[in-house]
């Protein structure tokens, strides 16, 4: 609890250090992943599943009703480490531009990523 | 830190009271509240003592001297609680009593075993304290639509639904192998 207070006024006071919440991932998902990434295949189609009368919040990528919870839980896992991989290419991406900016010899640095 | 609110001496009063029972405790157990040994004689003593007590000089009377009590004066009860009037502005009212009063040792008695009173325990309820009632509510709201800038810190996207258009990706590589990712 006390790292939740203390983040979150960390992010109140310096909101540019942190990915936007609302928008998702901006960096391409591929980079970094020499053997690539494998997809999330949705269980049913839009149509399947409004034929089956599932409820909205529960639309998402878990097909079975007897290992629901486990990929609900390896779906927040996803989601957490999506987040953690998004804000440490956001604060490289930070660390790059302050290089530039103290010493404008290194500009090749800009263009190394995607 | 009381003259920084603005509080005035009633309030003041009112917030930092020492209950009346433990005054009785403190009285004599403190040295320097204790009556002195000797009783007054002169007009001037007898001036000075009165004032020491809060009473007015005619008014003052010492104790019989089997009592043994020096100083203090004898005074008739003024009341218990329940016989005092509640529409009075007392400077405790939760006690019926007022500050540095003289009192009668039975008059501290607020629930005795021989009460036969049938009097309603009430007081009269003022703007004031119907106002009291107010202050939690008003911070909760307060508090919520205050916290309510901050986006709390948890460090993970909003779960992701299959939406028609987009791709998402899980952290297992491609290859078949089922390696990458260790839930």
């Amino acid at each position: 609890m006390g790292l939740n207070i203390s983040g979150t006024i960390d992010r109140a006071r310096h909101p540019e250090q942190y990915p936007d919440k609302a928008k998702g991932p901006t960096f391409d998902p591929m980079y970094g992943f020499p053997d690539g990434r494998k997809l999330k295949t949705a269980p049913y189609t839009d149509e399947e599943m409004q034929i089956l009368n599932i409820p909205h919040d529960k639309r998402d990528y878990c097909p079975e009703r007897h290992a629901w919870e486990k990929c609900e839980t390896n779906n927040k896992l996803d989601d957490a480490k999506e987040y953690e991989r998004e804000l440490r290419l956001h604060r490289r991406r930070l660390r790059k531009e302050e290089i530039i900016k103290n010493n404008p010899i290194h500009k090749e640095l800009a263009n190394n990523e995607e | 830190m009381n003259h920084l609110i603005g509080l005035s001496k009633r309030n003041i009063l009112l917030i930092n009271r020492l209950p009346i029972q433990t005054t009785i405790r403190t009285v004599l157990n403190n040295r320097e509240w204790r009556p002195k040994e000797d009783v007054p004689v002169t007009a001037e003593d007898r001036a000075a003592t009165a004032k020491k007590y809060n009473m007015l000089p005619e008014d003052y009377k010492p104790l019989p001297p089997e009592r043994n009590a020096g100083d203090m004066p004898s005074v008739e009860p003024a009341g218990k609680f329940f016989d005092r009037s509640p529409w009075e502005d007392y400077d405790y009212p939760m006690d019926r009593q007022n500050w540095n009063e003289p009192r009668h040792p039975s008059d501290h008695v607020k629930y005795d075993k021989t009460r036969v009173g049938y009097s309603p325990q009430k007081r009269p309820v003022t703007l004031k304290i119907l106002l009291r009632l107010l202050l939690l509510p008003a911070t909760f709201i307060l508090g919520v639509y205050g916290l309510r800038t901050f986006e709390f810190m948890t460090p993970s996207f909003p779960s992701r639904k299959p939406e028609p258009g987009a791709v998402h990706y899980s952290f297992e590589k491609d290859d078949g192998s089922g390696q990458g990712v260790r839930y």
